[in-house]
C-alpha cells in the first residue's frame, strides 16, 4: 500500500462525496467485468463516465484514467485497460480528502 | 547543459527533455514507469508528485503509436524523448533544412498536425495545459462568481447519479427550480410536461441518447435553449450538437462558474434573473 494521496476538495462538494466515490467502487466493478466479458462497450462507456466526472469533484487522475481507458477501449487495447483498473484501484486506496474553501 | 530539443525524422516527431544532474541509478531507472513509484522515496517529500505522471504519459503516447524512451547516467543527468507518427501541416524552416540531419530547434515553431484518431498530448496528465478546458483543474483558477437569485426551471438530464447531483446542486443554490432525467425518453417527457426555460442535456444516456432526446424536441416544436453536456471534446462532437438543435456544448468536466457563464449566455442574464411569468413556480 502506497502512502496516503492527498487530494483537495471544496467544502461545499462533502456531502456529494460519498456518492462520488460509490460511483466509483461501481465504476471498478464495471471494468473488472468489461475486462472479462472483454465489452469493450461498456469499458469504453465506463471510462467516459469517468472521464467526465473526476475533475469536476478534485479527483483529476480519475478523469485522466478515464480518458486513457475510453481511448483504450476504443482500440480493443486489453493490457492498457488492465493497468489503469490497477492504477485506479491503488489510486482510490490511498486517497485522503482534505475539504477546503475553494 | 539542459534543454528542450524537437526535431523531424522519417515521419516522426521527437521532443527530447534533457536535464543535468542527479541522473538516475539502473535500479531507479527499473521503477520509474511503475505507477506510484518514485526514482527514490525523498521525492514526494521534497517535491510532491503521485509517481502516476510517467505511467500515464506513456500510456497516452503509445495510443498515439507512439513511445516515450528514457536514458540516465548516475551523476550526470537524463533524457527523455517523446516520439511520435504526425503529419507535418507547416514547417517554417525550407524543404531543404527538413531534410537534413535533425538539429536543435531552439526558437522555431513547427506546426504539426496530429492524426485525428489521436488524442492531443498533455504536458503533464495529472496537471493538463490549456488547451484541453476539459481536464482542466479549474477550481483554483475560476474565482466562484457573486451568487445573485435566478428564477426559473432548468431540467437536468445525466445518467451518471453524482454528476447528476452536482449539477443540481450548483443550480438550486442560487434558487433555480431544477427538474432530473436520467434518461433521452425522461428527459422529452418532462421537458414537453414540465417546460423548462433550459435545459442540460448529457449526450450519452441510456433508453434514448441526449442527441435524440434533442431532435424529438426540436421536431416537436420545443424552441427553449438546450445545452449538450458531454465529456468528448472538439469540433466534430460540437457540430453534432449543434445540427441535432443544441444552442451549445459544454465538455465535462464541467465547472460551476462555466455552468453559470453558459447558461445566462444561452437564456440572456435579464431573463433569468427577473421572475419568468411563464415558468410554473415563482419567487
Amino acid at each position: 500500500m502506497t502512502e496516503k494521496l492527498i487530494v483537495k476538495v471544496d467544502r461545499e462538494l462533502e456531502d456529494l462525496m460519498p456518492l462520488f466515490m460509490d460511483t466509483r467502487k461501481r465504476d471498478i466493478d464495471a471494468l473488472a467485468e468489461g475486462l472479462a466479458s472483454n465489452d469493450f462497450a461498456a469499458l469504453r462507456t465506463t471510462g467516459h463516465g469517468m472521464k467526465g466526472s473526476g475533475g469536476a469533484f478534485g479527483f483529476q487522475a480519475v478523469t485522466d484514467i478515464g480518458a486513457i481507458i475510453q481511448d483504450s477501449a476504443l482500440v480493443n487495447d486489453r493490457a492498457t485497460i488492465k493497468r489503469q483498473l490497477a492504477v485506479l484501484r491503488d489510486y482510490l486506496a490511498s486517497v485522503e480528502i482534505q475539504y477546503v474553501d475553494i | 547543459m539542459g534543454g528542450v530539443e524537437v526535431s523531424w525524422h522519417d515521419s516522426r516527431l521527437n521532443i527530447s527533455v534533457k536535464g543535468t544532474r542527479p541522473g538516475l541509478s539502473v535500479q531507479a531507472q527499473s521503477r520509474l514507469f511503475t505507477a506510484f513509484a518514485q526514482a527514490d522515496d525523498s521525492i514526494a517529500a521534497k517535491h510532491g508528485g503521485t509517481g502516476l505522471g510517467l505511467t500515464i504519459s506513456r500510456d497516452l503516447a503509445r495510443l498515439m503509436h507512439g513511445e516515450i524512451t528514457m536514458t540516465s547516467q548516475l551523476g550526470v543527468g537524463s533524457q527523455f524523448t517523446l516520439v511520435l507518427p504526425a503529419a507535418a501541416a507547416q514547417w517554417a524552416q525550407s524543404a531543404a533544412a527538413a531534410s537534413a540531419p535533425a538539429e536543435q530547434i531552439t526558437t522555431r515553431e513547427p506546426t504539426v498536425r496530429m492524426p485525428l484518431s489521436a488524442p492531443a498530448p498533455l504536458a503533464d496528465p495529472l496537471y493538463p495545459s490549456d488547451q484541453h478546458a476539459a481536464s482542466k483543474p479549474m477550481q483554483t483558477e475560476v474565482a466562484k462568481p457573486a451568487l445573485r437569485a435566478l428564477y426559473g426551471t432548468v431540467l437536468v438530464a445525466e445518467d451518471s447519479p453524482d454528476l447528476r447531483a452536482l449539477s443540481v446542486m450548483h443550480l438550486k443554490r442560487p434558487g433555480l427550480t431544477v427538474l432530473e432525467a436520467v434518461n433521452g425518453r425522461d428527459a422529452v417527457d418532462l421537458a414537453l410536461s414540465g417546460q423548462p426555460n433550459a435545459i442540460l442535456m448529457g449526450l450519452e444516456m441510456p433508453v434514448m441518447s441526449g442527441l435524440e432526446a434533442v431532435k424529438h424536441l426540436r421536431e416537436v416544436g420545443f424552441s427553449r435553449p438546450i445545452l449538450a453536456t458531454t465529456a468528448h471534446t472538439g469540433e466534430p462532437h460540437l457540430t453534432l450538437a449543434l445540427a441535432a438543435g443544441c444552442n451549445d456544448m459544454l465538455s465535462k468536466p464541467i465547472f460551476f462558474a462555466i455552468l453559470r457563464a453558459a447558461l445566462d449566455g444561452a437564456m440572456g442574464a435579464r431573463l433569468l434573473s427577473q421572475p419568468d411569468l411563464t415558468s410554473l413556480e415563482e419567487k
